[in-house]
């Protein structure tokens, strides 16, 4: 039970940064991009790239899939601020580019990364003290950090404008900002961080897969409205934190539906459907609970 | 031979009873990528093989089943949750599940049993598939098809065949592979490769119009996408009038005119078998990679009808299932 | 300061085309404070987006500052022109708070990586805020979405005025408030126009608004300015005489007539 936990949460904190991304251009730009399906193998292709024909440092193979899902991102917003093409379908046309591009970076459609020294064996030998926690400890700590600069940045100048830009686009212009390139800055930073997580995910996977990134935009979304719903502040540090407790919860549901699925009568077959009745579980107890304690408060 | 398997049975039996006898049932975890039913079929076969050799489910052995529901991301959980079930032996069906086994069973000492990948070695889950005293805690099936022998096979349908169209998705694993294999096999049968690609299943019909008129014959192997948009194919290959062999037999009805392939259900036997070697003491790392043989010939005599086609007699002879008036018939040929 | 000269602008809605500026031209001098009156559709709105850049005209030059910035984009010329609109839930970020719109309005260009609100800026904030007498001082960190329509245009008048801009456009800013409300707005900019002497536009509804601010005041209709006063002959102006000024263009409109007095 306790490992099975800590496995959830290890995959909450990987899969928080690719959540991160998304909560910047759902919720900071309000803009419905669809790249990060594309961008987050982009991210795991790179660095299974680097890892197997050039040995980087697996913590170097997560910067340089950051840098190359800013680009993915940039593309995106070039393709909807500079030629006008909806936001919707300027993200759609980038995953669909990203699909082949991936593919050339790979070079197949699956790296195994089982032969070559990933950032959890770096970890789990240089902290080996800390035992079955020590992934858990650095994953937290990255994603945590993350989750601070972010904090840091949405609070500078610059980061308040990129804010006001999803909040209120009109009202920035004349405040003197150029929302365009705020746009596809927020594009860039938010698939930096996607990509980043796919790099993430592929080495605590063990292998990159060309089909990985598929529903990583369902699987984010779900992040930041669960964590949403059950932390409702406008403080931006609060706001990444429910994003964070929203992944973690989406993975905890995940291993939940796989381990005691069963014990409902649920089958193999059955997975995604328990995932989102969990899923769905936890968006609806903030609601309940409201609607308790107004029963409670007329009585 | 039939005397050499059931003193085998007979073997296994009696350490089965021996496994049996330490009380608890073993449990055992078999995980695929995706409900597909080719690798259902393969579930069935190893948990039949065990079931034949005395492994009572529920008493002597207990299987927690998993899939992943066509998401990669998935099979890192599944495999997690496997070892927090003090499984005694994992069975991974696919490339990626079985990377995902290894990696989360690495150093526990639980061996893991892969089926159904192409290219075990490429994929980096054993380093060597003959001699396998360096491998890890890792053996297995695989299900590479004979490419060279199906485009030999188009070849023996037609000596006129000297172009043979290829559609697949270059984003599954087993297609690209085989599409390279047969890309270097074609030159030395006399023949050359047309590709076609299609990334969705919505772009087969596209990818198989495109190549009518270029090729004197069509070939699809193991690939999920195509396998989906199997009638675009077909159209595209009645409307060139040209042969279609396809790698999977239980597409035959459907309207290729040949049909090569594993059945899957014996490649989970296989899977079984090594599952009962280990169990009798050996270690996987004494187990060479088994690699499937046999493929079936399965024949389409509408869909060579339809297109002025006549199958030569040594073909008919070698043929396991025909396809004749709507209906399949199965020779008993063993 | 602002030359406007020969602008027109066009727009086209389906087949037809409307010519909501039909040849503007218009000077400002430094320290000028013209009040814009005229019909629904004259153009007077149309007029403060072409100068602001929301809008480009179809021909036509504007120019700031002897500058021509006929097609510079609107968020270049606002580091020099402050906007209030109409709405009050279009001139702020609503699920920022006051702090941060008023830090976001500090600043027009070169937005660093610095942190937004420091101590020092908070502090300065405050002394804005009630200096204009704006009772926001202690709902700093209040997000904006619970502010009321008043408070909020209270804040975006502090907002159009922290960064010192050159030009001030005010677009029938108080029109979407209630009579208080819309008193303490416009005493709060005429109080602030005086004492920093901004070049500044207004465009109105109320007739007795544009009589009692600013030095200069023209009629709108139809895309062009029809009647213009100035300083003396402005201050002896009665409502009564633009009402006249009005019926005698044929221009009589109902609103205007029924305006509050």
């Amino acid at each position: 039970m306790g490992s099975i936990l800590i496995h959830a949460a290890e995959q909450g904190f990987a899969y928080g940064i690719a959540a991160l991304g998304v909560f910047i251009t759902f919720r900071i730009l309000r803009f419905p991009d669809l790249t990060v399906d594309g961008s987050f193998v982009t991210g795991a292709a790179i660095a299974s790239s680097l890892l197997t024909s050039m040995g980087v440092d697996p913590f170097l193979a997560l910067a340089v899939a950051f840098g190359a899902g800013c680009v993915a991102g940039a593309v995106t917003g070039l393709l909807h601020t500079r030629l006008g093409i909806t936001d919707l379908l300027a993200g759609v046309l980038s995953m669909i580019m990203l699909y082949s591009i991936n593919l050339r970076i790979m070079g197949k459609p699956n790296i195994s990364l089982l032969r070559v020294t990933t950032l959890s064996d770096v970890v789990e030998k240089a902290l080996s003290p800390l035992g079955a926690v020590a992934l858990l400890v650095v994953l937290a700590g990255l994603t945590f950090l993350i989750k601070l600069v972010l904090d840091a940045f949405f609070r500078t100048e610059f980061g308040l404008a990129l804010r006001a830009t999803g909040d209120n686009e009109a009202m920035i212009v004349s405040q003197g900002v150029n929302t365009k390139s705020m746009k596809v800055f927020g594009l860039a930073l938010s698939n930096g961080l996607v990509a980043m997580s796919g790099a993430l995910v592929a080495q605590y996977s063990g292998f990159a897969d060309v089909g990985m990134g598929v529903g990583t935009i369902v699987t984010g979304l779900a992040a930041v409205i669960v964590g949403g719903s059950l932390i409702r502040s406008r403080r931006i540090g609060w706001m990444t934190a429910s994003v964070l407790v929203g992944s973690l919860i989406y993975r905890v549901a995940v291993m939940f539906a796989l381990r005691y699925g069963y014990l409902i009568g649920f089958q193999a077959s059955d997975l995604k459907l328990v995932t989102s009745l969990i899923v769905i579980v936890a968006l609806v107890i903030p609601t309940v609970r409201e609607r308790l304690m107004r029963k409670v408060g007329s009585c | 031979m039939k005397r050499g398997i059931a003193g085998l049975a007979v073997g296994l039996l009696i350490v089965a009873i021996a496994v049996t006898g330490l009380g608890a049932p073993i449990r055992i975890g078999i995980c695929k990528i995706v409900e597909h039913p080719a690798l259902d079929a393969n579930e069935r076969g190893i948990i039949d093989a065990l079931t034949a050799a005395g492994y009572v489910e529920g008493k002597d052995v207990e299987y927690i089943l998993a899939s992943a529901q066509g998401d990669p991301n998935n099979s890192i959980p599944i495999a997690q949750n496997f070892l927090a079930k003090g499984v005694t032996l994992v069975v991974a069906i696919s490339t990626p599940m079985a990377l995902a086994a290894v990696e989360v069973f690495e150093g526990t000492g639980v061996p893991v049993v892969f089926s159904a990948v192409t290219d075990p070695v490429a994929a980096g889950l054993v380093l060597d598939d003959d001699d396998s005293s360096q491998n890890g805690n890792v053996t297995g099936v695989s299900d590479l098809i004979d490419v060279a022998g199906d485009l030999a096979l188009l070849k023996e349908l037609s000596a006129s065949v000297r172009r043979v169209g290829i559609v697949y998705n270059p984003g599954e694993a087993n297609s690209a592979r085989l599409t390279t294999i047969a890309e270097a096999a074609g030159p030395g049968l006399g023949l050359s490769v047309v590709k076609a690609v299609a990334d969705t299943s919505a772009n087969v019909p596209a990818a198989a119009q495109s190549l009518v008129g270029r090729v004197d014959a069509f070939y699809v192997t193991t690939d999920n996408t195509v396998v989906s948009a199997i009638d675009a194919v077909i159209a595209a290959a009645e409307e060139g009038s040209v042969p279609f062999l396809m790698a999977d037999p239980t597409s035959l009805r459907f309207g290729p005119v040949l049909a090569t392939g594993f059945d899957y259900y014996k490649h989970g036997l296989l899977a079984g078998d090594i599952v009962l070697q280990i169990l009798a003491g050996k270690k996987p790392n004494q187990i060479p990679v088994v690699y499937q043989t046999g493929a079936e010939i399965h024949l389409n005599l509408d869909a060579a009808a339809r297109i002025g086609l006549e199958f030569p007699a040594s073909l008919i002879d070698r043929a396991t299932g025909i396809f004749f008036g709507g209906a399949s018939w199965l020779r008993s040929g063993d | 300061m602002l030359d406007v000269q020969g602008v027109e602008k066009r727009f086209r809605s389906g087949a037809d085309e409307v010519l909501a500026l039909a040849g503007i031209d218009l000077h400002l001098d430094r320290g000028d404070f013209l009040t814009v009156i005229g019909s629904n559709g004259a153009g007077k709105s149309t007029l403060l987006h072409v100068i602001c850049g929301v809008l480009l005209p179809t021909t036509g030059r504007v120019r700031l500052g002897g500058v021509d910035v006929t097609c510079a984009p609107a968020y270049r010329r606002a580091r020099r022109i402050s906007r209030i609109v109409q709405d009050p839930m279009k001139g702020t970020a609503p699920s920022m708070t006051v702090a941060e719109n008023l830090a976001l309005a500090s600043k027009r260009r070169g937005r660093t990586l610095r942190p937004a609100i420091s101590r020092r800026r908070r502090a300065a904030f405050v002394d804005r805020l009630s200096d204009l007498g704006v009772d926001l001082t202690t709902r700093l960190d209040d997000p904006v979405s619970t502010l009321s329509g008043g408070e909020r245009q209270a804040l975006a008048v502090a907002m159009a005025t922290l960064s010192c801009p050159d030009l001030l456009l005010l677009d029938e800013h108080t029109a979407a408030l209630d009579p208080k409300n819309a008193e303490r707005i416009v005493e709060l900019t005429r109080a602030f126009v005086e004492e920093s002497g901004l070049t500044t536009i207004m465009v109105t509804h109320n007739m007795d608004q544009a009589i009692e601010l600013g030095n200069r005041l023209a009629m709108m209709h139809k895309g062009q300015f029809v009647h213009e006063v100035r300083d003396e002959a402005k201050r002896r102006a009665r409502v009564c005489d633009l009402v006249e000024l009005f019926s005698r263009r044929h221009v009589a409109d109902d609103e205007l007539l029924l305006d509050p007095a």
